[in-house]
């Protein structure tokens, strides 16, 4: 994988090699029209007593994720492409490549909404911005996110169950990843609440045992 | 010295909260990030609805948007008012943050209706977790209502 930063210091050839990886992404995204979109599901139930939560790693039971099948090398490319990008555009254009079409769509949606005249909404942070897109990129076998903007134009991913169980984890542009999770309530009405800021893989790590249950049924995008 | 006491709405009031469209998922209901403190807040901006004493809170709702619309500020198709229980909010603020904040009713000139939910700041995460854990979709209301 080619990281700008560290592949060269001169402004130019930086330039020479973006340009070149999004004629790259340009022919990746024209070849994968071709692919076929695949759509099949398994439900996944949260269990009754929430206190005794198994880390059942549902993640990856085939097919339970609606997407599109994306050749590796296209997510390699997105990646890269996300790592050079400069602008959101850029970066909904490598989502889309990599298979992430739903969260770029969103997040299309998202730059309109700030960039069309509402004082309200926050710019999105691109720091922020891209630190998602390489989470979703590196971590296709998730169920889709809800996606949406913090006060502070920092990218903010969700999944919810129909039980209220919510995880919700911030995307800081240090590449550092704030989490919270709480859990519906168990027997006893206790709920399991983890919040923290760690890096990626620490971050997953503590949030495990919030995964198998999240984005049940009320969630129009997940296949029941 | 003259001084305002502070009024506390009780637990059985209730509150909306106004969440714009990029802090709504795709299937409608608030995300955390509507409940989310700027780093410049010291309270959630919400609006008393038993303030309105409309017949129900669907009629509060609207007196709100009412409100919105009065202030000149320009609420959005795609944007929700949420409806949240006192009492549950608090409980949801003690359970992420292990102190029970309060709902407080702050006037203004333009906006009778305002209060304040305080005991959070911007980097607790968990408390907007809680508070969006909180909504269902029968707590949502459009924020533009159909003619």
């Amino acid at each position: 994988m080619i990281h700008f930063s560290d592949a060269t210091k001169s402004p130019a050839v930086e330039q020479m090699l973006r340009a070149g990886l999004l004629g790259a992404l340009a022919y990746a995204a024209f070849r994968a029209l071709d692919e076929r979109t695949i759509s099949s599901g398994t439900s996944v139930q949260w269990p009754e007593d929430t206190t005794d939560i198994q880390k059942l790693n549902l993640w990856s039971i085939p097919g339970s994720v609606e997407g599109t099948r994306n050749h590796p090398d296209d997510r390699s490319i997105a990646t890269d492409c996300v790592l050079a990008s400069v602008q959101p555009d850029e970066i909904i254009a490598a989502l889309s490549l990599g298979g992430c079409r739903d969260a770029a769509d969103r997040i299309d949606d998202l730059n309109k909404m700030t960039s069309d005249g509402f004082p309200d909404e926050p710019a999105i942070v691109l720091a922020s911005l891209r630190e998602l897109a390489l989470f979703l990129l590196s971590q296709r076998q998730f169920v889709d996110p809800e996606i949406g903007l913090s006060p502070g134009g920092l990218l903010l991913a969700e999944w919810a169950s129909a039980k209220r169980g919510v995880l919700a984890m911030k995307f800081l542009p240090d590449g550092m990843i704030q989490f919270a999770g709480v859990s519906p309530a168990g027997n006893s009405g206790s709920r399991l609440r983890v919040n923290g800021v760690l890096p990626k893989d620490r971050a997953l790590e503590a949030v495990q045992a919030f995964l198998p249950s999240l984005n049940v049924p009320d969630a129009p995008h997940v296949i029941a | 010295m003259f001084r305002m006491l502070r009024m506390l709405l009780p637990d059985d009031d209730h509150f909306s909260r106004y969440c714009k469209p990029s802090a709504v998922g795709r299937n409608g209901l608030p995300m955390a990030a509507a409940f989310e403190l700027r780093p410049d807040e010291e309270h959630l901006s919400v609006n008393w609805l038993e303030h309105f004493n409309a017949p129900n809170l669907d009629v509060a709702v609207d007196r709100v948007r009412e409100v919105f619309r009065r202030k000149g500020y320009r609420l959005r198709r795609n944007g929700k008012f949420a409806v949240v229980g006192v009492g549950a909010a608090l409980g949801a603020v003690a359970g992420a943050v292990g102190t029970r904040g309060r709902v407080e009713h702050l006037p203004l000139a333009d906006d009778e209706s305002h209060a304040g939910l305080f005991g959070y700041t911007a980097d607790d995460l968990a408390v907007a977790v809680d508070l969006r854990a909180l909504v269902r979709h029968q707590h949502v209301h459009p924020a533009v209502s159909d003619p």
